[in-house]
């Protein structure tokens, strides 16, 4: 699990999520759409991101009042509100999600009667409750990893047979098609699943029939063993990593699980040694910066990277991989000392490094933005050429994102 | 249905307010929460956050700690952080959560201040209110504790004037050059001296609700007079009806300017015509006006002419600015 570390202090919040958040995340189930039921602040961030990257359209809210909290009375006010939007909508979804916030956790609701009579009235959609309630983080799975797990387990409970499907858990975007795993799959006739790259409801079902499910980022371990509780589908938790060993590793054991054959690994890694080190020959001296939220694993992108060449100044982590004393960490003492302006003649791989940097060139990834492997390293030495090339710092890339 | 959003994004709320007013006079804030509050305000509601340093965190607030009541924890973290930060002052802002448990925030601050002999304050902003509430309050509390004794009289405090009223820092700075005889700001481009000198001026000008309250204390305990409003020129042009839609005073003087009528997205009452935030109520008001001015947001429940005018509040600075509010001759060349 990974650890909130404050110190005792107070947490610096910094404003950057790379446009994910739980409701973009939970919307990726497809035909779906949401309702958050909350007090009328904790859905502010989650529209206006939605308005921001255009799926407002699949976004209600219903805004709480303090008379409704005090007598009750919003259980009835959602069941009234969910129905008023599925009767208001030209095509209804397939599956309805109600969205809560802190304060449920407080109050103890019992969402089955909502949601049994939701779907009462409304037997095509499926309805079912998640939970965006940060304040719960220590009480049991993380909320991002609670997320995923709650995303799967409205699944219906019927197993069906297995097919040549193997389905991706726990990250937000689809894997490309360039991706090694995805071409080692598909070369081998299996179909490489991924519900975030589809548009119909019935591959969200499909999750049930995957013969693998390959969680590779650590947000999908607990709906990855849920899933395998319930469908008997085995699951490798191989988390993204950038370094060789962990690469060959999980591809390794794909292929051993799926009884394929082993790809030309040594070729993969020839290849992206020698784009890497182009990469750092064309930067030159510029160094690097690197940070938790632009990948979970930043020590090992910097070991890669120093390996083939990169100077990497300093690694801006979370409290995840605490476990090497030359860190700052992502708490006060940072945000005191941060940088305001830009200033720094350095790339920053992730725009909390480049804010607090003050970073000249900034590249925008969240949390690997999909990219795994070899076929990740490359697309970040693209990234690091193109930053070079063309300096963006944090505050024009969050300019150019206005609209 | 009322309360229900099924096109609009809700607005900025109170502790975003409260955080803006307080945002550069030095202070230690922090938001009681788990820090999904937090993050909502230093993503869309300050935009001033990547610009300028401030001192707002989150208190971290887990379910336990709630549950327990166990207000030393709170009071611990801040009396820690101001060891390091030396802040001018210590404001605890509430959120949803501190509101269902009860959370009392005036003895936490008052034993805060007791502890550390630093000024301390408490707002029982609970995530529902507006924002021009939660920064009227925190303007409020401010002032009243800060202001000294009188010994000038001389200058115009410009109150109320806060990021979230416009499309970001240029546009809210362009309000403040309306006033060249200005002697401070509260709250935008102000230090906390700027705060404990309030009480020097001659006149103050309110330029949103945010700062009236305090207009009116400065006017009772010091002698103060306070006017209202921008000085935007007046256009009389030929155009068909026109509603402004947006924050109290600043709709109000916008559509005063140009001929129509405001309404007032945060307050129960004030001086535009309307005042509500429910959307169908804001739908039946906008289908009897031809022109119609309001943050992009509201374009989709527009069927006559639409000018986009983006304010913090509503968008969260998402939305770039396409004619000033202050250009009222350029405003009334789109009018139809």
């Amino acid at each position: 699990m990974i650890a909130d570390q404050t110190n005792g202090l107070p947490r610096y919040c910094h404003p950057y999520h790379g446009g994910w958040d739980v409701a973009r995340i939970a919307l990726d189930i497809p035909e779906s759409r949401i309702l958050f039921v909350c007090p009328v602040s904790c859905a502010r961030i989650i529209c206006l991101n939605a308005v921001k990257y255009g799926y407002k359209n699949r976004i209600n809210v219903l805004a709480l009042t303090e008379d409704d909290i005090v007598s009750g009375n919003y259980e009835e006010k959602t069941i009234e509100a969910a129905c008023y939007v599925l009767d208001h909508l030209k095509k209804r979804p397939k599956a309805l999600i109600l969205y809560v916030s802190c304060i449920d956790a407080m109050l103890g609701n019992d969402h089955s009667f909502q949601t049994e009579e939701i779907m009462a009235h409304y037997p095509d959609v499926n309805c079912f409750v998640l939970k965006m309630c940060p304040i719960t983080r220590y009480s049991g799975d993380l909320p991002l990893v609670a997320l995923q797990h709650d995303m799967y387990a409205p699944l219906p409970a019927e197993k069906v047979p297995h097919t040549r499907t193997a389905a991706f858990i726990g990250s937000n975007i689809a894997y490309e098609e360039s991706n090694e795993l995805v071409r080692l799959l598909e070369d081998n006739g299996f179909r490489a699943l991924h519900i975030q790259a589809s548009d119909s409801y019935a591959d969200y079902l499909a999750v049930r029939e995957s013969s693998l499910n390959l969680c590779l980022m650590p947000f999908g371990k607990s709906a990855a063993a849920m899933l395998k509780e319930r469908y008997d589908t085995p699951f490798l938790p191989y988390f993204a990593k950038y370094d060789y060993a962990s690469i060959r590793d999980t591809l390794a054991k794909v292929c051993a699980a799926l009884a394929i054959p082993l790809p030309d690994i040594d070729a993969m890694e020839q290849e992206t040694t020698r784009i890497l080190r182009e990469t750092a020959a064309y930067i030159s001296d510029t160094e690097l910066v690197i940070d938790g939220i632009a990948t979970l694993f930043p020590d090992a992108l910097r070991t890669t990277l120093q390996e083939c060449g990169f100077r990497v100044r300093r690694v801006y982590s979370d409290s995840v991989e605490r476990r090497e004393p030359d860190r700052d960490s992502g708490d006060v003492t940072v945000a005191k000392t941060r940088s305001f302006g830009e200033t720094e003649p350095v790339i920053a791989i992730g725009m909390v490094s480049a804010s607090f940097e003050g970073a000249v060139n900034a590249i925008d990834i969240f949390y690997d933005n999909g990219w795994w492997g070899h076929d990740g390293l490359r697309r970040l030495a693209r990234a690091i050429r193109n930053a070079y090339d063309v300096p963006k710092s944090g505050a024009a890339l969050r300019e150019e994102k206005r609209r | 249905m009322k309360d229900l959003y099924l096109k609009l994004p809700p607005f900025a709320p109170d502790y975003g307010g409260a955080c803006e007013v307080m945002y550069e006079l030095g202070g230690l804030v922090l938001i009681h929460d788990a820090s999904g509050c937090t993050v909502n305000y230093v993503s869309f509601d300050e935009p001033r956050w990547h610009h300028s340093p401030g001192l707002v965190y989150s208190s971290g607030l887990t379910e336990i700690d709630a549950v327990m009541g166990n207000d030393d924890a709170l009071i611990d973290k801040a009396l820690k952080a101001a060891a390091i930060l030396h802040p001018a002052f210590i404001a605890y802002v509430g959120s949803s959560v501190p509101m269902i448990v009860g959370t009392d925030f005036t003895g936490i601050a008052r034993e805060t201040e007791m502890r550390s002999g630093i000024p301390s304050f408490g707002f029982d902003a609970n995530g529902i209110g507006s924002y021009v509430k939660g920064a009227s309050d925190a303007l409020l509390a401010l002032t009243q504790r800060f202001c000294g004794k009188k010994t000038e009289s001389r200058g115009t405090l410009v109150l109320g004037l806060l990021p979230l009223d416009d499309a970001g820092l240029d546009a809210s700075r362009r309000i403040l050059s309306l006033f060249p005889d200005r002697r401070a700001s509260l709250c935008l481009d102000c230090t906390i001296e700027d705060l404990k000198d309030a009480q020097n001026a001659e006149k103050t000008v309110v330029v949103s609700s945010a700062g009236l309250k305090t207009a009116k204390m400065l006017e009772e305990k010091y002698g103060i007079p306070y006017e209202t409003g921008l000085p935007l020129e007046k256009i009389d042009s030929d155009h068909g009806s026109l509603l402004v839609i947006g924050e109290d005073i600043r709709s109000y003087c916008l559509a005063e300017a140009l001929g129509g009528d405001a309404l007032d997205l945060f307050l129960p009452e004030g001086i535009s015509r309307y005042h509500t935030a429910d959307e169908d109520e804001i739908a039946a008001v906008i289908s009897n006006y031809d022109n119609v001015i309001a943050d992009p947001c509201f374009r989709e429940m527009v069927s006559g002419n639409f000018i986009p005018m983006p304010t913090v509040s509503v968008s969260g600075g998402i939305f770039k600015e396409t004619v000033p509010a202050t250009d009222t001759k350029a405003i009334a060349a789109l009018l139809r």
